[in-house]
């Protein structure tokens, strides 16, 4: 394999964990709520997605198993500021913490455990073509599936009745209530199913791109995730074109290191993350008009 | 008070039951009680005006009525049949519609989005095409002209309330609540708008019109019903009424203070507000300033008249020395200040009535008494440790000051209504130490007395040599008080009117881009 189509295969690769954290996270802050907790919620996906093959020799088990437990980890986060009023950067933080201390401490016994990761599919004839065939065609269920879904996701915000109605509460909640709405409910769904699927971006680390469970497997890419959102501008198009600019650098530094550059493995080690501050620094004054106005913002309801 | 235009047909379905009735309806809050046993009858074919002070329990009982807030007792019937609404969905399924005071539109949405969202349809499909289709049969049909797909940040106020009144209709709605809907209009929109409402009764809606404006009562109920203090006080076939009589219920004891307030011109007294060619990059959405040059010397109210969007919103950004100018000079008192701080300026005597004051005159999250505080009005002192015990009394002065009822100066600003917090601002910046005073629509959201009272302040301030820049939508207002008026057409000031040679239609004319003739 040539070098570019080595990076190019590593950017999907690597890029596609981030790139379903990070549409989980433009659904969520479209309702108007901030999940800095992503980190944990794939770090619940990664480990439920492994314990539950490893148990019962399915990865597709495993990837229903990483989709409920990161669900359900962000239920949390929705109840705390949802239902609780409480502040919604606290509580994400505090849910990251939680997922990473939670999972250190079930994943323990499967760290040295072998599982039946889940295989490349390469796609026939498709894969066969020069170049194209292995960086597009030759990937994991999860990998191909991430695609149509951030096409999915773009038409369900822009272009779906119920795209409409999320945006509405992110943006105000009290118009949303006034127009008829029941916004909890709607930011409830929304949490939860961006939680969801940053599970299924841990299950894609445990189950296909590493393939084993250590602790902190996912290394900050949850909060990638997050800053990618706002590179993004809430549109999911745009967070999955900012996942595979990620996935890129990864793949980049990588094959750098595999061919023996005389820069530290440390530094090389940073410049996803340099890449991601760069890119928000030349982003900062851009996508204001997306912001959602009700982000971050508490509604408390009526007399 | 003119004399009734178009009055409306008084009859009755006769033996049919109110569209809407509500009866005992009890709401309060804390220790205010905002509604007390409230009866009313909304038939359909004809518009009810709910007519009432700032505070008379007409948003709180419109809320009501609309499942926003809960009532304490009472209940209501629609069509004659006892429903109960727990929240805003409840109302909206039983065919209650309301059209809000501030918008509740979504700005980031296209006018056919923030329909969808009311429309009772299931499914995950938005059908723009069949929604379309809708908008423009209703649009047509009552001339609320709507560009379809522009996103309502863009839209101009008169726009957002048709777009608002559309998604009314559109969502099925046949007992309409027009929650105080001209009060952000220009006059010859609330023209067109009082049209609309007419149009609308003639098909069979029932409205309901909170208002604190008579002209608009006899221009389209046909039933009134006066609040004072959460309770009704009268009411009945608008033809059994007159302005007075209804003014009376009205204000109650305090009549007296609603007489005109007495505006003698006076001599200009030296240097006050001067722009020199003032040009501005617009931003924000707000219309640039085109090379203005105006003067308002010392003692004396020149007046701004201009249609929303026209350039006036700049000029408290230029006076305050927001952002740079792209050519010109500000002089306040004779001094240059063009390259003047903001605080250099306060310091000076510039006092500012912002003009979305809830936005940006006060901190909604902050108290009455520390909002008082904001500005450099002489509060507590010069030191820079709060004193919390001095602060409160200093507070507590201003407010005993004050021409009009304040509300409780614990209270923060974000629990009260849009008049509260406009009063809380005037009392603030309308100090004696104010010697240059940029006005937005000081009256905006008052009752007639509160109007007056703000009316008279202004003209006490220009006895003691203030120099006041007015920018009104009120042209009655502005006519009144103003030693000179401006128009503004697209940052420019295409018009001067001395004191007496003020001729509305010209003025009319000019502000919507009509040359002078």
């Amino acid at each position: 394999m040539s070098f570019v189509t080595s990076v190019s295969t590593g950017a999907i690769r690597a890029g596609t964990s981030v790139m379903y954290a990070s549409l989980g996270e433009v659904i969520a802050q479209r309702a108007g709520i901030i999940n800095l907790g992503v980190e944990g919620c794939m770090l619940a996906g990664a480990l439920a997605g492994y314990i539950v093959t490893a148990e019962t020799g399915s990865p597709y088990a495993g990837i229903v198993a990483a989709f409920v437990a990161g669900g359900l980890l962000a239920t949390v986060h929705a109840f705390l500021v949802v239902t609780r009023g409480a502040n919604q950067l606290a509580s994400g933080l505090a849910l990251m913490f939680l997922g990473l201390g939670l999972t250190a401490f079930f994943g323990r016994p499967y760290v040295n455990d072998q599982i039946t990761p889940l295989r490349d599919y390469p796609v026939p004839m498709l894969s066969e073509i020069p170049y194209f065939g292995p960086v597009l065609f030759d990937h994991d269920p999860l990998t191909y599936a991430v695609f149509p879904l951030a096409g999915a996701l773009w038409w369900f915000v822009f272009r779906s009745r119920w795209g409409v109605m999320l945006r509405a509460v992110g943006e105000s909640t009290e118009s949303a209530f006034a127009a008829g709405l029941h916004p909890a409910r709607i930011q409830y769904a929304a949490v939860a199913f961006g939680g969801a699927l940053a599970g299924l971006g841990g299950a894609q680390i445990s189950l296909a791109y590493t393939a084993t469970w250590v602790e902190n497997l996912t290394n900050g890419r949850g909060f990638i995730a997050v800053a990618l959102v706002i590179f993004a501008m809430w549109n999911p198009l745009r967070a999955m074109a900012g996942a595979l600019l990620f996935g890129g650098a990864v793949a980049l530094q990588l094959q750098l290191q595999a061919r023996g550059v005389g820069v530290s493995p440390f530094l090389l080690d940073m410049t996803p993350y340099l890449l991601t501050i760069i890119v928000l620094l030349a982003w900062a004054q851009r996508g204001q008009d997306a912001f959602p106005a009700g982000l971050n913002k508490v509604f408390r309801g009526t007399g | 008070m003119t004399a009734p235009v178009l009055a409306a047909p008084t009859l009755r379905p006769r033996g049919a039951a109110p569209a809407l009735s509500a009866r005992g309806l009890s709401k309060r809050f804390a220790d205010v009680v905002a509604a007390d046993n409230i009866d009313l009858d909304a038939y359909s074919g004809e518009i009810l005006a709910i007519l009432g002070e700032n505070g008379a329990g007409k948003s709180t009982l419109m809320k009501m009525l609309y499942g926003y807030y809960h009532p304490d007792a009472g209940h209501l019937e629609v069509d004659g049949h006892a429903v109960r609404f727990h929240s805003p969905a409840g109302a909206r399924a039983s065919g209650i519609g309301m059209v809000f005071q501030n918008f509740t539109l979504i700005p980031a949405l296209s006018v056919v989005e923030n329909i969808a969202l009311v429309q009772a349809g299931r499914g995950l499909r938005l059908d723009r095409r069949r929604l379309g289709r809708r908008i423009s049969e209703l649009s047509d049909r009552y001339q609320l002209e709507v560009r379809p797909n522009a996103i309502v940040r863009d839209l101009s106020v008169g726009e957002r309330q048709r777009a608002e009144i559309l998604k009314v209709l559109a969502s099925d709605a046949r007992i309409l609540i027009m929650d105080e809907p001209t009060s952000v209009l220009a006059p010859h929109e609330v023209e067109s708008l009082l049209g609309i409402l007419r149009r609308l009764r003639d098909d069979g809606y029932a409205i309901l019109l909170i208002t604190h404006k008579m002209r608009e009562v006899f221009a389209c109920a046909s039933q009134v019903t006066v609040l004072r203090r959460g309770r009704v006080i009268g009411g009945g076939p608008i033809g059994d009424f007159d302005a007075d009589s209804l003014l009376r219920m009205m204000l109650g004891e305090r009549q007296d203070q609603t007489a005109a307030v007495e505006s003698p011109p006076a001599g200009p007294m030296g240097p006050g507000i001067r722009l020199e060619h003032v040009s501005t990059s617009g931003t924000d959405g707000r219309s640039a300033l085109r090379d203005v040059s105006l003067s308002v010397p010392a003692g004396q109210i020149v007046g701004v008249a201009a249609v929303a969007g026209n350039g006036q919103s700049g000029l408290a950004d230029v006076l305050i020395g927001i952002g740079k100018l792209k050519s010109g000079a500000v002089f306040l008192g004779g001094d240059n200040v063009t390259r003047a701080s903001p605080a250099r300026r306060l310091e000076s005597g510039l006092c500012v009535v912002s003009e979305d004051p809830v936005a940006f005159g006060a901190v909604g999250a902050m108290s009455v008494s520390e909002n008082f505080m904001l500005t450099r009005a002489p509060v507590d002192g010069k030191g820079r440790i709060l004193r919390t015990r001095r602060l409160l009394a200093a507070a507590a002065r201003l407010a005993s000051r004050s021409p009009f009822p304040m509300p409780a100066l614990g209270r923060k600003l974000e629990t009260l209504s849009g008049g509260n917090v406009q009063r809380v601002v005037i009392v603030r910046e309308l100090q004696s130490h104010c010697r240059f005073l940029l006005a937005y629509y000081p009256s905006r959201g008052l009752d007639v007395a509160s109007s007056r009272a703000v009316q008279q302040m202004l003209v006490d301030l220009r006895a003691q040599g203030a120099a006041i820049l007015l920018v009104s939508e009120d042209f009655d207002e502005l006519r009144a008080l103003s030693d000179e008026v401006l128009v503004l057409y697209h940052g420019e000031v295409v018009g001067t009117f001395g004191r007496s040679a003020v001729d509305p239609m010209r003025v009319g004319q000019l502000m919507t881009g009509g040359r002078a003739a």
